[in-house]
């Protein structure tokens, strides 16, 4: 297939070929073992003007996350919940496609999977964020943006956005509750702030299949190869929060097979996590 | 116990909602059906394979497949704005994604094949029904497949498995997975899931998800082999 | 229908047979020894053969197909024609100017071919990007010179290539039984354009049978059935099956 190499930069197309070459003895770049993530850096505070905020790198893949609150009216068939909007971006700074302008559908898809990681996960306790019932309530904006992708931007862009959370601040409820007369004036960045107190984590990891094989953590030369590409989210109790078939098929037995190289690698990830001071 | 079990709208947890799929319906797309899945009605129209524009965008080893999951403002409750959300956006490339698996697109260099997904009224799993009836309108326009494309989907309501999530179920339930496969290549090309499993209920609602695509593929397979039928009774009609 | 005769639709297997199929082929191997087929149609499965008239296919433009288009525009060297395919041909104008020498600055192509011009031509070249080269020049016995370039004074009427193999029969015997009704010129084109020379009732006629067959495609013993209709006796028509104008036979 000569299609795939439409738009690639020369030095695009030799990582290709050599991950393909590698893949099919079972190597990979940097003597990488077929279940073996790259290495992971995860500092978090980085952006000192947001509530909160993370830096992911997974092997050359970078993200940066940051977390907002805003005061806003609830959604109407929710008066009781907070709402939560989740949003990445490619940067143009990302990779030589990357594209300025408004999100595609990869970019909207990344979002979507990741925003459903922490919404089903229990990860926020949307009714504890409720000003005045069906009036206002807070609104929590998580915004990640891929720095530099060489591939797995879901795992990396989940790390960052679990990190940014679990370590942000959040306004007093209380306080917006007794001041809510003058809310209109004041700065919300000025509201006295607590800790925002997470009730779960969700983990993603994504999965690859190239020629019958598995493998974890694809970097963006191996997204290309791999046949299938297949993200599960798993909670702290081992439960499954979310799942996305994100490139090709697979049978009945492999989706067992990869959602259990995922359940093992979703520990490995949270002890990762831990080690950074960030855990239930 | 289970036995006893009923569902919000009487169904038991491995039923699906009534169901019939039409193809050839519409007489200007060169392939189109229909599916009613409970209050679902979903019509499907596809156009090509006809040359790509912009012409440097096209393929030269394959067609381009281009598909469009697009909600009607008067199917919800709520009234849906007509332009494309983040959520329609996702849908399009998921089931582009699963039926790129099905097309033999290698036998059209340059082309594109158009795939218009239209949902005049929603009830809960669209996105599987849509390809449920994609797949037969892509037969219909005589366009070469590897096997059909059947979708379905299972999820946990009230602590149990069941299938076939309703609109209701979606919102209350506790998970919603939806599937499609290619029965015949025992292949699975869309996978999703939301909420909360554990792994055995995973499997549990999975395997739910595959028995009712192979219900609803039967119903594929006649709705496709109802188009000839049709074509051989000439000794009925030339008596009128 | 027979008893070798099954309907199947895009991946139900037909084992493994030895396959004799139209264009590309209606069949797709997963793997030796299993193949299925990519099309609803019909599978005849005989004599470990397999035959598989398709409900509805993709024409894909063959070298030596002759086709009926449309001059729809011009290029430097030539004319693009619309044929009805998911390509439009290009006829260059060396093909069609043959007595002087062809220079695209001096020679007005609107005196040999102008837009929405209707022409005859075979497909001399078809590359894999799908690009189509026409020709209005043929050494082949079974195409009527006179049915290539420009086409004058016909009804014209268009139906699915799928359909065809069914208008014009086994051995031709369809459209045998057809122009024995029906005076006049009829021209089959591989790309499903039929044209008509003669009374305007008699392209009423000429269509309201198309008609019937294209409905009534998979209904057997389809040619009798029509040859009872227009009151014609059989037994002559089955006799020296015809090749109309290269047009490709059912078998």
């Amino acid at each position: 297939m000569s299609e795939k190499y439409k738009n690639k930069t020369l030095a695009e197309i030799i990582n290709i070929e050599q991950a393909k070459n590698l893949l099919n003895k079972n190597l990979r770049k940097g003597d990488r073992g077929l279940l073996d993530y790259r290495d992971i850096k995860i500092e978090t505070g980085t952006i000192k003007k947001a509530f909160g905020s993370a830096t992911v790198n997974l092997g050359d893949t970078v993200v940066v996350a940051g977390v907002n609150f805003e005061l806003g009216t609830p959604f109407i068939d929710t008066p009781n919940n907070a709402i939560l909007l989740v949003e990445g971006e490619i940067l143009p700074t990302a990779s030589v496609e990357a594209e300025a302008g408004p999100p595609d559908e990869h970019e909207i898809e990344i979002s979507r999977v990741i925003d459903r990681g922490i919404r089903e996960s229990g990860m926020i306790n949307f009714e504890k964020y409720v000003i005045i019932p069906g009036e206002t309530v807070i609104k929590i904006f998580v915004d990640f943006n891929i720095i530099n992708d060489d591939g797995n931007i879901i795992d990396a862009a989940n790390l960052a956005a679990v990190a940014a959370l679990a370590t942000a601040e959040i306004p007093k409820v209380e306080y917006i509750r007794e001041h809510i007369d003058e809310v209109n004036n004041i700065n919300i960045k000025e509201i006295p702030r607590e800790s925002f107190k997470v009730e779960e984590i969700p983990i993603a990891n994504t999965i690859g299949i190239f020629d019958g094989k598995v493998l974890v953590d694809p970097d963006a030369a191996e997204e290309e190869v791999v046949d299938t590409l297949i993200t599960f989210t798993h909670l702290s109790t081992g439960e499954i929060c979310s799942v996305q078939l994100l490139k090709g098929g697979l049978t009945y037995e492999e989706v067992f097979k990869t959602l259990d190289v995922a359940y093992q690698k979703n520990l490995e990830l949270r002890e990762i996590l831990k080690n950074n001071g960030i855990s239930l | 116990m289970s036995n006893n079990f009923k569902r919000i709208d009487g169904r038991t947890p491995d039923q699906l909602r009534p169901y019939k799929i039409r193809a050839g319906i519409l007489k200007n797309a060169d392939g189109s059906a229909e599916i009613k899945l409970g209050k679902n009605w979903i019509v499907v129209g596809v156009y090509g394979p006809k040359e790509h524009f912009p012409k440097f965008e096209a393929l030269q080893d394959r067609a381009i497949l281009f598909c469009r999951y697009h909600m009607a403002p008067y199917s919800t409750t709520e009234r849906k704005s007509p332009k494309p959300s983040r959520r329609e956006i996702e849908l399009s490339k998921v089931i582009r994604s699963a039926l790129e698996e099905a097309v033999i697109l290698e036998r059209f260099p340059e082309m594109s094949i158009d795939i218009y997904i239209e949902v005049l009224q929603a009830e809960g799993s669209t996105r599987v029904a849509s390809i449920t009836a994609a797949s037969v309108a892509l037969a219909e326009a005589g366009i070469p497949m590897k096997d059909m494309v059947v979708g379905c989907s299972a999820g946990k309501v009230n602590g149990k498995i069941v299938l076939d999530i309703g609109e209701t179920e979606d919102k209350e339930g506790e998970a919603d997975l939806p599937i499609a496969i290619m029965p015949n290549l025992k292949k699975v090309v869309l996978l999703q899931m939301d909420g909360k499993l554990t792994h055995e209920e995973f499997k549990e609602a999975f395997e739910m998800a595959l028995k009712g695509a192979l219900e609803l593929y039967e119903e594929q397979k006649r709705a496709l082999k109802d188009l000839i039928e049709k074509m051989k009774e000439l000794e009925g009609e030339s008596n009128e | 229908m027979n008893r070798n005769e099954k309907i199947v639709i895009p991946g139900e297997g037909i084992g493994n047979i030895h396959y004799k199929g139209r264009e590309e082929g209606f069949i797709y191997k997963i793997k030796r020894g299993v193949s299925v087929s990519t099309h609803l149609g019909v599978a005849n499965i005989s004599n470990k053969r397999i035959d598989i008239i398709p409900y509805k296919y993709i024409y894909v433009p063959k070298i030596g197909d002759y086709v009926i288009g449309f001059i729809v525009g011009y290029a430097p060297n030539g004319w693009i024609v619309e044929i009805g395919s998911y390509v439009k041909g290009f006829l260059p104008a060396n093909d069609v100017i043959k007595n002087e020498k062809f220079d695209p600055k001096k020679v007005d192509l609107d005196k040999y071919l102008k837009l929405g011009d209707l022409v005859g031509a075979i497909i001399q070249d078809v590359n894999k990007f799908s690009n189509i080269l026409l020709t209005i020049n043929s050494s082949k016995e079974n195409i009527n010179t006179k049915h290539l370039g420009k086409l004058t004074n016909y009804f014209i009427i268009k139906v699915h290539t799928t359909k065809l193999p069914r208008i014009i029969g086994k051995k031709g015997s369809m459209i045998k039984i057809i122009k024995k009704k029906i005076d006049g010129d009829i021209i089959i084109a591989q790309n499903g354009v039929i044209l008509y020379k003669g009374s305007y009732e008699n392209f009423k006629l000429l269509k309201s049978i198309l008609q019937i067959i294209i409905k009534y495609t998979y209904a057997s013993g389809l040619t009798g059935k029509i040859a009872e209709m227009l009151g014609i006796k059989l037994n002559e028509t089955y006799e020296n099956g015809i090749n109309d104008k290269g047009v490709e036979k059912d078998e």
